[in-house]
This record gives structure tokens, sequence and C-alpha cells, in this order.
């Protein structure tokens, strides 16, 4: 309700001639408008003016009763005939208002305390807020450092360990190429031997060995190995009853070729007139396994 | 203590004599009654139109008076307008309770004026009479038919057959005729 609707209305409102909702929608404006000149100065007029109508009626008698009943509900009586007890009656009003003074000031000093109570706890609890934003931003920063750090790391561990083994194929690859070229060479000096292994246990493995006793090299040239599990095979030196030795390994590729080189510190130190040579599946552990093919030479300076 | 008794009120201090009333003086609740009471008595038999009802609403305007004559005397509030609001407020308030609060035939009793009815109230009653009497009478029974009958302007409009509109039309205007030429504050005036 605008002001302008309440000055339609404030005529019927002073009256009491509005309907309840209209009069509560009235008094609900009354109550809120600050309006200047207000609202509320213009109902009072109006009010004022409207309680004067009850002024123009001649006056009509009440029954002796009437005063006689409100004497009796208040227990006046005549301060002409009776004293009042002014003193007891001040004293009490006295007391009564220090106890209420007091208490008053009491209650009043023991809000203040509180408020300022609550005061500081709301400083505290902002200050351990603000305290508990930043420890949570910088743990937050901080493991967000740390989760790219090991991303990071395991981005460096997977190109290094991809870097080392293409390494380790490179440069096997390339003692691969140079063992062949080795074989090659090998096979072109005139002191050199082939021995052919012969396969065993129903094997269609083709091995040979290139021996050059002058340079007491040997290198193992094979095909058609079978896969071997593990992947790999064991060349053994065998010494008559001597146990044998572990003279190097042999990694077959698609198709069953391998090429590797007898420990040449073995050579070295064996007798050039006999020696055998064992292939064994790498699975078997320790001593000689499956054998797939054997051998021996007659004599390292021998020619076939 | 005769209820005729008259004690000179002291009208142009209607702060002393609140003061005086809240102080628990009988002798200025007395006063006030007598200058008083016939005025409230009026307004409520004009309402309700039984005695003894009307009786009732008196002495329960004096109570209030009594209850609020602390706080009214700090206000200065005026003595006349006071007592007459209370008066007609708690008769209209038994009236709608009661459930007719648009008598056809509301014709108050006779009144009988106090005899010793004092000079200025007797001259307020005509200032008010007189200013009355400066309204249209279809202003006039509005006013009176929303203040004495305590009828809405709905109500009113039903009864005299005109428009809602018309009747709040009279209504201000009548109000605002009356507030021209009566003054805002009779009892200090006084």
């Amino acid at each position: 309700m605008t002001c302008d609707e309440f000055r339609q209305h404030v005529a019927a409102l002073a009256l009491g001639a509005l309907e309840p909702d209209d009069q509560a929608e009235c008094q609900g404006h009354l109550s809120s408008c600050d309006a200047q000149p207000g609202c509320r100065e213009a109902y009072d007029r109006a009010r004022a003016t409207a309680v004067k109508l009850g002024l123009a009626l001649p006056p009509a008698r009440p029954g002796a009763n009437v005063w006689r009943a409100i004497e009796k509900r208040v227990g006046l009586v005549d301060a002409s005939e009776v004293p009042r007890p002014q003193f007891w009656r001040h004293l009490a009003a006295w007391s009564l208002s220090a106890v209420l003074a007091g208490l008053l000031l009491y209650n009043h000093s023991r809000q203040l305390e509180l408020e300022q109570q609550l005061a500081r706890c709301g400083d505290a609890t902002t200050k351990v807020r603000t305290y508990a934003t930043r420890t949570a931003l910088a743990l937050e920063t901080s493991l967000s450092r740390m989760r790219a750090a090991d991303e990071e790391v395991a981005r460096v561990r997977t190109t290094a360990s991809g870097a080392i083994a293409c390494t380790a194929n490179l440069q096997q690859m390339r003692g691969q190429l140079d063992l062949q070229r080795d074989a090659l060479r090998l096979l072109e000096r005139p002191t050199a031997r082939v021995v052919a292994l012969q396969p065993q246990g129903g094997s269609s493995a083709v091995v040979h060995v290139i021996f050059d006793p002058d340079e007491r090299r040997g290198i193992v040239v094979a095909r058609a190995l079978p896969l071997a599990l593990g992947g790999a095979y064991r060349i053994w030196l065998l010494h008559g009853k001597d146990p044998p030795e572990l003279a190097g390994f042999l990694t077959p590729e698609v198709g069953g070729a391998a090429l590797g080189e007898i420990d040449r510190h073995l050579l070295a130190a064996t007798e050039p007139q006999g020696m055998a040579i064992s292939l064994e599946a790498l699975a078997k552990q320790g001593g000689p396994g499956e054998t797939v093919a054997t051998g021996a030479t007659d004599g390292l300076s021998a020619r076939p | 203590m005769s209820t005729h008794e008259t004690i000179p009120v002291q009208a142009a201090d209607p702060r002393g004599m609140l003061a005086r009333i809240a102080d628990g003086d009988a002798r200025a609740l007395r006063a006030l009654f007598n200058e008083r009471g016939g005025m409230a008595m009026a307004v409520a038999l004009r309402i309700l139109g039984d005695r003894r009802e009307a009786e009732l609403v008196v002495r329960e305007t004096f109570l209030e008076v009594i209850r609020g004559a602390h706080q009214h005397a700090v206000r200065g509030t005026c003595l006349s307008t006071w007592v007459a609001a209370l008066a007609h407020d708690r008769a209209r308030d038994r009236l709608l309770a009661r459930g007719d609060a648009a008598p056809d035939n509301a014709l108050p009793e006779p009144a009988e004026p106090l005899p010793l009815e004092s000079v200025v109230r007797r001259t307020e009653r005509k200032r008010v009479a007189g200013a009355l009497a400066c309204l249209t009478p279809p202003q006039r029974q509005v006013l009176e038919m929303a203040w004495y009958d305590c009828m809405t302007i709905q109500g009113i409009a039903v009864r005299i057959g005109e428009t809602e509109q018309a009747v709040a039309m009279r209504m201000s205007a009548g109000l605002a005729r009356l507030a021209a030429v009566l003054p805002q504050d009779t009892e200090k005036s006084a």
C-alpha cells in the first residue's frame, strides 16, 4: 500500500469503518511508513477529529454503582480522608528501584562482557578460518607441485628406461654386427677351422663353431634353433672329466638364427688339442641342461 | 462522598491531573469521573443502547484511565479525546461481540444530563455540535453511522443504497470539514 492509497483510507480507518482485511493492511502501512509529512500524523489528526464526535452528545449520568465499583476495584482512598503512608511507600519504591537498577547494571555489564567475549571469539574464529584457508591453499599448491613432479619423474623414468632399452638394443645390435664382421673376418683367416656340432635330442638345429687357434677366438653360428624357454642358450665348454664351464650365450632371432662368441679368457686357458661344446636351453639353472647340439674339436690347430 | 460532588478540575493542566491519578489520588480520579463520566456514558449508551452495558463500559474506561495515566501524562494527551476514545472503543468492542453491529432501531435511552455539567464541557459540546451542523446531512449521516453504529463502508453503502466509493468520499470530506472547523486540541485550548 502506498502513502497515497493510505491517505484515501485514513478517514475510514480513523472511524473504524474499514473491513478487517483493509484495516490490517492500513495498520501495516502505518507501522512501517516513515514518510514526511507522515501518514502517522494524518491518521492522528483524523482520529482526534473522529473521537470528537462523541463530545457532541449531551452527557448521560452513570449510576452511582459505577463509581463505587471503580473505587472497590482499585482500592482507592480519598487523600483528604486518610493520610497515605508516603514515607514507607516511597522507601519501598526507592528500594525496589535500587534493586532493579542494580540488576539492570549487573545485566548490562554482563551483557557487555558477553558481547566482548563473543567479539573476541568471532575474531579468533575469523583468524583460524583465514589460517586454515591459507594452509589448505598452500597444501593444495604443494600437492599439485608434487603431482607434477611425480609425473615428470615418471615421464623421465619412462624416457630413461626407454633410452636405456634402446641403447641396450642398439648396443646389442652393434655387438651382433661387430660379431658378424669378426666371424666373416675369422673365416677368411687361413688358420681358422669350422666345426659342425651334432644336433641332439631330435633337434634340427644347425650349429657351427668357427675357431681360430692363433687368435684363440671361437664364434658359434647357429640357425634353426628351437625357441628356447627363457629365450637364450648357454654355451658350455667341456673338458673331459672336469666340470663344464659356461662360455657364453646365444640369443636366437626370428628363424632361430643366433651368433655368440666363446669367452676368450676360457679359450686362452684351454688346451688346443681338444675342446667340446654343448648348447643348452637357458631355462635350466646350474649345470648342463637339455642339450640341443654338441661337438668336439680334435685340435684347434688342425684344419678340417 | 457523593457522586454528584463537584471538585474543580484543573482543565488547563491535564498532565497534572493525570499525574495525580497515576499517583493514586482518589480526588483527582473522582474529579475526572465527574467531568468526563457523563460524556463516556453518553457515548457508550449511544453505541450500545443498553444502560447496564454502558455503565460497564464507563467502569472499564476509567479503570483504563488509571492504568494509562502515567504514560498519557508524559505524552500530554488531551483528556477529553482520550476518555471519549476509550469509551467508544470499549463500547464498539462490546457491540461487535454481540454481533449486531448495525441495529436498525438502536435508539439510545433518553440521556439524563448531569445537573452540574461544567461550563467548559458544555461549551465544548456545543462547539462540536455546531461543527457537525456545518456538514451536509449525507456527510453527517455516514460519520454517525460509522462512529456510533460501528458500521463499515460496505455496510453503510448497502444501508443507504450508495456505492462504497461515494460513502468513502463523503466520510473523508466530512471528517476533513469537521477538522477544519474544530480546533485540534480542545483540552489544551480550554
